[in-house]
């Protein structure tokens, strides 16, 4: 009982800390409701909590695009912009498959279409959010912390129409 | 706007989203009857449940003599947190729920017809 509160404690206070400290608020948004979705009570615990994996995979991939494109940018010798798109490339297909593994262990080793489906709607909705926030502002509706908002807003909506329905 | 990522998010996103939502319906459309030969109570329930016309499989294990039902039985209880299991017990996995004795589970069956 007392190892396990440590590491709860290690975990609510410690990791997001780190985490904030390298990374942008988005995944740690995305981290954790990955974590504190798997206290749902329910039947659907598994599948809100692959659509967060999903909004992990887009942070981290998000993040990560935006990171190295800007050292791309920055790049001078252009000789080697094509062997860095098949690195990030490879880097997008790793995390797919190592989120995905964890899904497949967190979920009682048992694969299902449902929370395999999730997964990748939780990709693809925040997506939709993102590119939204940017539709607004060419119609010049400008949103403060809109690029973090409104990806955040859609997974949590999306969370809750599936725990609905 | 990149129109390519925003058109893809909204088509694949909505269209997985659809895709998880059904198959989560069919991957939980049965449910899950333990019982034991040797309990008259378990036979009462047996005997209402053929009985009962649902739109939902409902499928038999038998606990006491079988090893393998009443070790998924036991890994079922302790993941849902019983300190004793009984059976009758009707486990609904739409609803991640254990629904243990006959008016339980006859009350329950009547609220999700």
């Amino acid at each position: 009982m007392k190892k396990k509160f440590c590491v709860a404690m290690l975990l609510i206070f410690f990791l997001p800390n780190f985490l904030f400290a390298v990374c942008p608020l988005c995944i740690g948004i995305a981290l954790g409701g990955s974590f504190f979705s798997r206290f749902l009570p329910g039947g659907k615990t598994y599948m809100i909590s692959s659509l967060w994996m999903g909004f992990f995979l887009y942070a981290t991939y998000k993040y990560l695009f935006e990171h190295w494109t800007l050292k791309l940018l920055k790049e001078k010798r252009r000789n080697k912009a094509v062997l860095k798109k098949v690195v990030y490339y490879f880097a997008f297909l790793f995390f797919y498959f190592v989120l995905l593994f964890i899904l497949l262990i967190l979920n009682r080793r048992e694969f299902h279409f449902s929370w395999f489906f999730a997964y990748h709607a939780g990709f693809f909705m925040p997506m939709w959010g993102y590119e939204f926030y940017h539709f607004l502002m060419e119609k010049n509706i400008r949103l403060k912390y809109g690029n973090i908002l409104l990806p955040v807003i859609t997974i949590f909506a999306i969370s809750a129409l599936v725990y609905i329905m | 706007m990149s129109r390519k990522s925003f058109f893809a998010g909204l088509v694949l996103g909505w269209l997985f989203l659809f895709l998880s939502i059904y198959s989560y319906n069919k991957e939980t459309d049965m449910l899950i009857f333990y019982y034991s030969d040797e309990c008259p109570k378990c036979h009462e329930a047996l005997r209402y449940l053929l009985s009962l016309e649902t739109s939902r499989m409902i499928i038999f294990k038998e606990v006491f003599y079988n090893e393998e039902n009443y070790e998924e039985f036991v890994r079922l209880g302790k993941r849902l947190r019983f300190d004793a299991l009984e059976v009758p017990a009707l486990y609904d996995p739409r609803k991640d729920r254990l629904i243990v004795g006959n008016e339980n589970i006859s009350n329950y069956l009547e609220k999700i017809q």
